[in-house]
C-alpha cells in the first residue's frame, strides 16, 4: 500500500485534471446531441436559451482573455 | 477515462457548419409556430455547435493552463485569441444577430453577411476541435 503512494501522488495532478474537465466535456456532450434533435428552426425559447448561453460567456472566467487586447 | 471523452467528442464530430442555400417558407401547425427555412436551420445549427465547441476547447484549455503553456504554447495562443472581445464572443453575437436579422427581411444582403460570419466560425471552430482532441489526448 504505501508502494502504491508514490505513484498515486505523481498521476494525482493529470487525475484531478481529467476529474475537473468531465463536466465541460459532458455539457459539451449534452448540447451536441440537443443540437442534433434540431429538426426545423429554433422556436423563441430555444432562441432565448442559445442567446443565453452566448450572452454567459462575458462572464465565464475561461472565455476571458489574459491580456485583453 | 482520457481516451473515452476522447471517443466521445471524436463521435459527435460536428457536421457541415457553413448552411446550405434554399428558402422555404415559414409553417404553422395548430397554434405553434414552425419555421423550416433551411439556410436558417444550418445557421442555427453551425451557431450552436461553434458556440458548444469553442466552450469545451476554452474550458479544458483553462483547466490544463500551465501545462498547455508549457507543452503546446500554438494552443494557448488560439484559445487567447478567440477570447479577445471582437473575436469568438463577437462573432456568436453577430451571427445570432444577423440570423435574427434574416429571420425577419429575408435580404440577401443579410444571407451574406451571415454567410461570412458563420464561415469565419467554422473555420475557428475546426481549429478548435483540432486542439481539443489533442488535449485530450494529452497535448
Amino acid at each position: 500500500m504505501g508502494a502504491l503512494l508514490p505513484l498515486f501522488l505523481q498521476y494525482l495532478p493529470e487525475l484531478a485534471g481529467v476529474a475537473k474537465s468531465v463536466p465541460a466535456v459532458a455539457e459539451y456532450i449534452g448540447k451536441m446531441i440537443h443540437t442534433f434533435k434540431q429538426a426545423g428552426e429554433l422556436t423563441p425559447d430555444e432562441e432565448e436559451e442559445l442567446d443565453k448561453a452566448i450572452a454567459a460567456h462575458d462572464t465565464q472566467d475561461w472565455w476571458q482573455p489574459e491580456t485583453p487586447a | 477515462m482520457k481516451k473515452l471523452i476522447l471517443i466521445a467528442l471524436v463521435a459527435l464530430c460536428f457536421p457541415a457548419c457553413t448552411p446550405k442555400t434554399g428558402t422555404a417558407p415559414a409553417t404553422t401547425s395548430g397554434s405553434a409556430y414552425v419555421g423550416n427555412d433551411q439556410f436558417v436551420i444550418d445557421a442555427e445549427k453551425a451557431t450552436a455547435y461553434a458556440d458548444a465547441t469553442f466552450d469545451v476547447f476554452l474550458h479544458l484549455e483553462k483547466i490544463n493552463e500551465t501545462v498547455v503553456k508549457q507543452k503546446a504554447p500554438a494552443i494557448h495562443e488560439f484559445a487567447e485569441y478567440l477570447r479577445q472581445p471582437g473575436n469568438a464572443r463577437a462573432w456568436l453575437k453577430s451571427a445570432r444577430a444577423l440570423t435574427k436579422a434574416y429571420k425577419a427581411n429575408r435580404s440577401n444582403e443579410t444571407k451574406v453577411q451571415l454567410n461570412a460570419i458563420l464561415s469565419t466560425i467554422a473555420e475557428a471552430a475546426t481549429q478548435a476541435k483540432t486542439y481539443t482532441t489533442k488535449l485530450n489526448q494529452g497535448v
